[in-house]
């Protein structure tokens, strides 16, 4: 019963079987959730045909965690970025969807939104890793530019594709344009973590290499 | 589960003892996980006036309110005082708010009650004053937004769905 994903039979299973949803255990309502938001950002990253069933079901954990997950792989300077960027981009996503004419709910795009931004974390997360060995390399940038760029386009295409089918024909691209200046933000931002993390690598690289002609300083830097 | 059901309907001593020991709460896990998040935001927050400020405390304070969202939403709201509140999204695209309250409510137990309903109204009305008290300090407001954003929606869901009981 409870993993049944069609959202339309849960509030009908709600009502007779009231007592035993009320009285559940807490780890099947924790593990309902957490499969609830993994079933989501399957459908959202690689769409089928189905998925705006899927998207009915709003929750926003996915996009908090996310969120979360970007402002602590970009850093502590780009975190506050990263929020400023993602409630308010959001929020004036949805509303300019819902006054063009569009028949979405408000949490609803603000979930789409939030689920889209998955390919921009992954490429944030390869780009960190890329960046430790190749952090002092002048040409590692191109693999940053790659990762963004990769990470843009996916989620662009991800989130168009729900957001253009619920706005009128005629203003699909006034719809999907703040979508493409939020998703292109969140990238520049992935992008240009590249000059913290390319020019500083970990916290002990920097003192390490910058102390590699000076040896005898070497062991007070580390005690850093 | 159900067994402890039984027990307690005919242990008519839940909430009605003279002294509160943990024998006179039916679910004291959910009573100390309802309180355990609200308190350590609280904590950290008195902690981090002393300290300067930093994305880390934010996004601390972020992941305390928001799994005390969670454990508010999902598991004291329905085992403390009987009460859901979700929302549905329509095939047509309309959502609309979805309020329950269990038909028989002679299972809640007063004093769990008391402690549900207090600890979010205190919470609630707390980070109303730290909102103000902080006006000025603009770095944090984001973690009073957001701590006061999840209370007063849990808060009013549950105001909402205590509506809907049934008279008795």
């Amino acid at each position: 019963m409870m993993q049944n994903m069609d959202v339309e039979d849960q509030p009908a299973q709600a009502e007779p079987t009231k007592m035993n949803t009320l009285d559940e255990p807490v780890l099947s309502t924790l593990w309902r959730d957490i499969s609830r938001v993994g079933y989501k950002l399957f459908h959202v990253l690689i769409p089928r045909g189905y998925s705006e069933k899927a998207l009915r079901d709003w929750d926003l954990w996915g996009p908090l965690v996310f969120c979360l997950a970007l402002a602590l792989v970009l850093g502590g300077d780009l975190a506050v970025q990263v929020f400023i960027i993602v409630a308010l981009g959001s929020i004036v996503i949805t509303l300019n969807s819902i006054l063009l004419g569009g028949k979405v709910s408000f949490f609803q795009s603000v979930c789409l939104v939030g689920y889209c931004i998955f390919p921009i974390l992954l490429a944030a997360i390869i780009c960190t890793f890329v960046n430790i060995p190749l952090g002092s390399k002048s040409w590692a940038i191109f693999f940053n530019i790659g990762f963004a760029a990769g990470g843009f386009v996916w989620s662009v295409w991800a989130s168009v594709g729900f957001l253009s089918a619920a706005v009128p024909d005629h203003r699909r691209l006034l719809a999907i344009y703040p979508v493409i200046l939020f998703y292109a933000a969140l990238s520049w931002l992935v992008l240009i973590s590249y000059k913290q993390t390319g020019g500083r690598g970990t916290i002990g690289g920097s003192s390490s290499s910058g102390n590699s002609t000076t040896p005898t300083n070497g062991t007070l830097s580390n005690g850093l | 589960m159900n067994s402890h059901n039984i027990d307690v309907d005919t242990n008519p001593a839940y909430g009605q003892t003279e002294s509160v020991s943990i024998s006179s709460f039916k679910h004291p896990v959910a009573v100390v996980f309802h309180c355990l998040f609200k308190f350590l935001a609280i904590i950290l927050w008195i902690i981090s006036v002393f300290l300067q400020s930093s994305i880390i405390l934010t996004i601390i304070f972020i992941i305390l309110a928001a799994c005390d969202f969670w454990v508010v939403k999902n598991v004291s709201g329905r085992l403390l005082v009987g009460l859901r509140w979700w929302n549905e999204v329509k095939d047509d695209g309309t959502n609309e708010w979805v309020f329950e309250s269990l038909e028989n409510m002679t299972t809640i137990v007063p004093l769990e009650k008391y402690v549900f309903w207090g600890a979010q109204f205190f919470v609630a009305i707390l980070w109303g004053v730290f909102a103000i008290l902080s006006i000025l300090s603009i770095s944090s407001w984001v973690p009073i937004v957001i701590s006061l954003i999840l209370n007063l929606a849990n808060l009013s869901g549950y105001i909402n769905s205590r509506a809907w009981q049934p008279i008795t």
